[in-house]
């Protein structure tokens, strides 16, 4: 690894929307996806920012630093520099969803603890509002202690944030008083106090989303849905995509017969 | 939203305790004061049914230590409101919804979490 260079972990919950930034921040392409579990190993990329460059490294999603699982164990051994080659832990930018806050600020208060400089982004703050939530990102920067961007990273939304955070990796606040993460019932009470300050209102429930669960996980309903979805899959196999393939051959002959 | 459901998966036999050993867990019936015990009656999650809500009271006292901390990092707390949004057909596994997140647990995994059940 280069000197000089910082060293920055995206850490979040799953599906916090750590790759989406990721790939926005280094031009990377890591696979992402709507649903949790998407990333299993790190992978690291560059990003230039103003005062020199940065590597970060992206993460798989875990919900707190207590590992249950290969994946978030991965998380673990990065933090504590046990993996081949590395270092300790550089500066951690936690990834957290707007929309889940509540459970998100456990992990905060964990690598926060860490004691290494931190700082947040949040994601998913349209649809906390479009759901009629609120979250005032400056009341929560004071409330925690860290700076905190708002993106939507996979619209690149707030991206000029994030790079302008990365530029003072080095110099991002670590814990003067450790948030509680000993007692979980401290840990609670100090989580209440920090969305209270920031103006937190949860969203309501996705009513499309609902809607869309209503049917398809209805125990008739989403298993007729199943087997129309298998039909019409096998149908434009076999009836629509049959003719493309003669086609096909067709076009992978002509060049052939020019040929001779 | 993007389907927040996670099943929890519990794939780790022997999983190390990686918090620390001072690390305290709430211990079964500490969040239930003496007054409402004796009042209303607790049960276990497994046993709500679709389209009702109750109120987390703790642990069951046989719970694996790793398994309700991740539960309680999942937003499954001593006095959160738990709502069953739907069961499979089989009974497991459930869908719930606490802390504003749909959550899938297996049925054995929702038996280790006490609940008072709210007499509406």
């Amino acid at each position: 690894m280069l000197t000089g260079t910082l060293d920055v972990a995206l850490i979040g919950c799953p599906n916090a929307g750590k790759s989406s930034l990721f790939n926005r921040l280094t031009g990377l392409s890591a696979t992402t996806g709507n649903y949790p579990g998407v990333t299993v190993t790190r992978s690291r990329g560059r990003v230039r920012t103003t005062s020199g460059e940065v590597t970060l490294t992206d993460l798989p999603g875990t919900y707190s630093l207590a590992a249950a699982s290969p994946d978030e164990q991965v998380v673990l051994d990065h933090i504590h520099g046990k993996l081949p080659g590395e270092g300790e832990l550089g500066s951690s930018l936690v990834v957290m969803d707007a929309t889940t806050l509540e459970r998100s600020m456990i992990l905060f208060a964990q690598v926060f603890a860490l004691g290494r400089p931190t700082a947040v982004v949040l994601t998913m703050v349209d649809e906390l509002r479009a759901g009629g939530g609120d979250v005032d990102p400056q009341r929560l920067s004071s409330a925690l202690g860290v700076p905190v961007a708002e993106v939507v990273a996979h619209k690149g939304r707030g991206i000029e944030a994030v790079h302008d955070l990365l530029s003072r990796a080095a110099d991002w606040p670590t814990a003067v008083v450790e948030p509680p993460v000993q007692d979980r019932a401290e840990t609670r009470a100090w989580i209440d106090s920090v969305l209270e300050t920031a103006g937190y209102r949860a969203n309501r429930p996705n009513a499309v989303s609902q809607g869309i669960d209503r049917i398809l996980l209805h125990p008739v309903w989403g298993v007729a849905v199943f087997f129309l979805v298998m039909f019409l899959f096998f149908q434009v196999i076999f009836t629509v995509a049959a003719p493309v393939q003669g086609w096909d051959r067709h076009w992978f002959r002509c060049p052939g017969r020019l040929g001779r | 939203m993007g389907l927040q459901s996670v099943l929890v998966s519990w794939s780790l036999p022997g999983a190390r305790p990686l918090r620390p050993a001072s690390t305290r867990i709430a211990p079964a019936d500490t969040a239930v004061s003496a007054t409402t015990a004796a009042s209303v009656s607790t049960t276990h999650l497994d046993a709500i049914k679709p389209g009702t809500t109750a109120t987390i009271c703790g642990f069951s006292e046989s719970v694996d230590p790793v398994l309700a901390q991740r539960l309680q990092d999942l937003g499954f707390n001593p006095g959160a409101e738990v709502s069953c949004l739907r069961v499979a057909p089989l009974g497991c596994p459930m869908m719930l919804r606490v802390g504003n997140a749909d959550l899938c647990l297996r049925k054995q995994q929702a038996r280790s979490i006490r609940i008072t059940l709210d007499q509406r």
